[in-house]
Parts: structure tokens; sequence; C-alpha cells
């Protein structure tokens, strides 16, 4: 299988423990990852919220660069993921404006076609490789582990662009969870909001938001808590001593990446997931797994 | 027309004239066909004698008055399909008059303070207005808004971090309603400032959640917010997104220490040193910013896009 990967920002800066344990998990399915080291940043909530040319544009191009390998992009963030879809299927159906950004592109020798698609590394999972597939490669079924998962808003909802769960039930994280031998936990925040696009304006808010999800997993006596954004991932992990404190409570729950708990299910070594790379310590998670950092 | 299945449905009851705490009553009905929300709590006061308040008055989504959160989740009782399992609760972020019944006067407020009526630059002309579709697509949109703030109800900035400062979504599609009308001239950043619209965190739960499918996060607050991002020189929000921009310009990535010293200020930014400190210790910080390969091309894009703006 193979696909044009898009990292998103964090995975290059505040997350490098998930775009290397999204590689070291490639290898082992035999994901063929063609990384696009040109693309800029998809503009977060930040550019789409004052500037929408721009944002088509800089989103095109990155769809562009994946036309031209012949691939579908795919993410590990979830911002990034709808920004990248909403993009491509704007520009699909509207040709007017397909003709507008395409004028923008040719000053690079560049062009939208939009004969690629967008998905997630949580999809690829389910969608292309499969439950059934995934369950007979799984060499270290984490037998126990209690597993709060956390989609993100922006691989959920709108329904009508993403279409892949229902906002309203989500399963796909659950079912990830269980193929890898994982208890998922049952919390009302697994389809909320972290709070992220409101942390650098707003920080008191987004940690009011951050700390319901928390301490809610946590009630909930869950091990650790699997994000599939690396947005949600910075709310809940390096933020989380922040949250403590407007909490009045310690939380200390570890924050892993899908890759990296999809990478223990498939036996990597702790080491190659770059588990002591999360804020929040994982020795604990490690610990239940009787596994050495 | 029975299926012989019934729906077990627990009904938020609370009179605060009389009741010390709110409590649930939980009566069984008989499910039948095409079955509605709306139409359990009939049964309730009409078969089953349990004298729940309720609102409601069309019954086809047109009045926007019915709304109660079903299994969490915020809908109109007149269009939700009954299942055999139902938690009904009244609306959440606006306090309850009885039972069901909620009392949506601070939000309509809200509304109301946004002066959501066509304010003209110029003096109506004639009939018909020289207007094309095109010209009235973006408003056109948010007129199918029936104002029953059920997007408010489920917004988590009002519910999870009580921030009152935010006036809501629905508030703020009757704004944009305005706003985006093309003979519109109203102060209509100072309004969306004032509702503090920076403190909408996108996480499209009012776009979820609208009953006549209109997407609250993008063609109503996303489209103020770029208006407000134009046009306000000194709200922290505003003035973030085009930080924001200005970094992806310079270096086609984000580089998270420079965007956070030159959003939040250099004192700010002080006080989120030993949080900086832990994640440098992780790997988790670059000093110095990134350049993305072929950055040329992408500077080359913005002058392409701002050679039109």
């Amino acid at each position: 299988m193979k696909f044009a990967y898009y990292p998103g920002c964090s995975a290059k800066t505040t997350c490098p423990e998930l775009d290397q344990s999204m590689k070291a998990v490639a290898k082992k399915l035999d994901l063929d990852l063609a990384e696009l080291e040109v693309a800029t940043c998809t503009g977060s909530r930040q550019i789409r919220d004052s500037n929408e040319e721009l944002f088509l544009t800089l989103n095109a191009r990155t769809l562009a660069l994946a036309e031209r390998l012949e691939r579908d992009v795919m993410t590990v963030c979830a911002t990034c993921l709808l920004n990248l879809t909403e993009v491509n299927a704007t520009l699909k159906q509207n040709a007017e404006l397909r003709r507008k950004i395409n004028a923008n592109l040719a000053a690079v020798g560049l062009e939208f076609r939009g004969t690629r698609e967008v998905t997630h590394f949580l999809w690829v999972l389910l969608r292309d490789i499969g439950a059934e597939a995934l369950a007979k490669k799984v060499a270290r079924p984490l037998r126990g582990l209690r597993v709060a998962p956390f989609y993100g808003c922006h691989i959920l909802r709108p329904k009508d662009v993403l279409g892949f769960d229902d906002p309203d039930s989500p399963t796909s994280l659950d079912t990830l969870i269980r193929v890898l031998g994982a208890d998922p936990v049952a919390y009302d925040g697994k389809k909320r909001c972290c709070g992220f696009h409101v942390l650098m304006t707003k920080e008191d808010l987004a940690l009011k938001i951050s700390g319901r999800r928390l301490s809610q997993a946590r009630d909930e006596a869950a091990d650790c808590l699997v994000t599939t954004c690396p947005l949600c991932h910075s709310s809940l992990d390096p933020y989380q001593s922040a949250v403590e404190k407007t909490l009045g409570r310690k939380i200390r729950l570890p924050v892993i990446h899908l890759p990296q708990l999809v990478g223990l299910g498939l036996g990597l070594a702790p080491r190659e997931l770059k588990l002591e790379g999360n804020a929040v310590s994982t020795a604990p998670v490690l610990e239940k797994m009787a596994l050495q950092a | 027309m029975t299926s012989g299945n019934t729906v077990s449905a627990k009904i938020f009851r609370y009179d605060p004239a009389a009741d010390k705490a709110p409590r649930y009553e939980t009566l069984e009905v008989p499910l039948e066909k095409e079955m509605r929300v709306l139409d359990v709590l009939d049964y309730a006061v009409e078969n089953a004698g349990v004298a729940v308040g309720y609102r409601w008055f069309c019954g086809v989504k047109r009045c926007g008055m019915c709304g109660v959160s079903v299994n969490g989740k915020p809908v109109l009782a007149c269009w939700e399909k009954a299942t055999p399992s139902m938690v009904i609760d009244p609306l959440p972020n606006m306090p309850v008059v009885r039972d069901l019944v909620v009392d949506r006067s601070a939000l309509e407020q809200a509304t109301l303070e946004m002066e959501p009526c066509l304010k003209r630059k110029e003096p109506y002309e004639s009939f018909p207005e020289p207007l094309t579709h095109r010209d009235f697509e973006d408003a056109y949109r948010l007129m199918t808004c029936i104002e029953c703030y059920v997007c408010t109800a489920a917004c988590p900035v009002l519910s999870d971090a009580n921030h009152r400062e935010f006036a809501g979504p629905a508030s703020l599609v009757q704004l944009a309603k305005v706003a985006l009308h093309p003979k519109d001239a109203g102060e209509r950043v100072a309004a969306a400032l004032k509702g503090d619209i920076y403190a909408c965190i996108s996480c499209y739960e009012c776009s979820n959640v609208c009953p006549v499918g209109i997407n609250v996060l993008e063609d109503a607050i996303e489209k103020l917010k770029r208006r407000c991002a134009a046009q306000s020189e000194s709200n922290p929000g505003a003035k973030h997104a085009r930080i924001f921009t200005d970094l992806i310009r310079k270096f086609g990535r984000i580089h998270p220490p420079t965007l956070m010293r030159q959003s939040k200020g250099l004192m700010q930014s002080v006080s989120k040193m030993s949080m900086a400190l832990a994640m440098y210790r992780k790997g988790k910080v670059q000093v110095r910013p990134q350049t993305v390969q072929g950055i040329e091309e992408v500077r080359k894009l913005f002058k392409a896009v701002e050679k039109d703006q």
C-alpha cells in the first residue's frame, strides 16, 4: 500500500515521537510512505479563518504534489485531515474556483486535477488493511490495558465531509483498541473537543475544556489515553501539568499517539516508538505490559 | 399501530419553585412506527398521567420551540426519532423553568444586542433590488435558521467551560445572516468581537446538531472570523491568525516557540518557561525554526494570492 505521507507541522516540531513511531509502524505494516517534505502547513484553523484563497491555494499545492506522485495523501493529524479533505472536495466540485486556484498554482508549475483522496492513518488501518488482517499482525496483545479513545473533532465532524464514523457514537478507534487486545474505556469526552484551537489565545478556556476530558478518562480508571491528532495530544499531554493546576487535581494520565499504541501491539520496542518522548511519563503503561523502557 | 416494542423514556422532572432537586421519571411507552420524541412526551401527558412540562408549537421543524436533549444530544423533539431507550433532558446552557421548559431570554438578549437587522448603506430604492443569487448566496444559506438555539445548547464553550462572555453559535448565525447580506453596512466586526467570537474552539458541535443542516461553524462563525481578522488591529484572536499566516509565509510551517512569543507577548511567554523547558528536555522544542524545502515556491504562491486581494 502506497501513500503520500503528510505528517503536519506538529509531528515535525512538538511531537517528533509521532513522526518516528508512524515511520516505524509503517515499515512493520508494509506501508510505503513517500513523505511530502516540501508541503506547507494546512493552516490549522488560523489561515482558513483569515484568508480563504490562501487556505485553498496552499492545500491545493499539497494535493497537487500528491497527484504528481500518483498517491493518495495519508496524514496523522485530524485537523490537517479535515483541511485537506475539504479543499479537495471543494475544488473537485467547483470548476470556477478550481480555475482560479490553478491560476495561482501555475506560478509554481503545478496543477490541481482532483484525482486523489485524503485519508488518515486510523482509516487506513481499518478500511485499507482491515481489522482482521491487522489482528493477525498483533504480536503482543495489549491484554488488560484500559485505553481511553480520544477521537478529536476534525476526524468526526462535519460528518457530510468526513463520513467515516458516526460523530454521535463513534466506534472506529474503539474497534482498533479491541483489535490490539486492549479494552476501550467508555466516556462521553471521547468524541468531544480538546480545546487546542484557543490554547494560544485563551489558555484558561482551553484548559477547562481539556481538563473535563482528562478528569473523565481518569475517573473511568483509564491506564492511558490515545489520540489521533497531535493537536489534541498537545492539549492533553504537555499541557497536562497546567490542566492539573486549573483542576486542582493530579491527573498523570499517559497520552499516547495512535501509531505508538499500534506499534506496541505489533511488538515494536518502546524506544522505536519514542515512548520516552511523551511529556507525561508513559512508564506506567510499559510496566503494565511488563516492558522495559 | 404498535410494533409490540416499547420505549423506555427517562424524563427529567424539576419544578424550581417546589422541588429541592431534579429527579427522573421513567415510563414505558408503546413504540409506534415513525414515532417521534414529541409523540413520547404527548403520550406521557395524555395517556400516562405524567404531567411533564415541555414546549412545542408547529410540530414540523419550523417554530424552533421544542428543543430537548436526548441521550446527551440537543435535538428538536418534533424531528427526532424515538428510540427504545431514551434519557430526555432540558437543553443545556440555559436555566430550567420547569421540567423540559427552558428560559432562553438571556440568549435571545445576546442576539438582540447584535442588532441583527439590515442596516443599509444606501436607502432602499425599489422592488426588485438588483441582486443576483450569487450576491445573496452566503446570507441566504443562513436564512433557513429557525432560531431553535439547539446549536448553542451543544456548545462546549458554554457548557464545559461556562464561558458566558461567548454569545454562542445561535446569536452568531443571526449576526452573520445580516453581515453577509450584500446591502448591509452595520458595524458587524465590533458586534462579533463583543460576542467574544474568538472563544469559539472550532469543534463543529454546533454544525453537528443543527436541525436544518446549517454548517454553523463554516457558514456563519468562520466567515465572521475572516472579517474580524481583516479588520481588527488589536483583538488577540485576529492578531494570532495574522501572526500564524506570516510564519507560514516565512518558514512554510509553524515554529511553536516563535508563534507563542509573538502571539502571547514576551511576558506571558516567560510564564510558560518551565513547561517549555520540560518539553525541550523531551526533544519537543526546536530552538531555531526549520524552513520547509522549496520555500521560494510557497512565497510565490503567497504573492499570487495577495495580488488578487
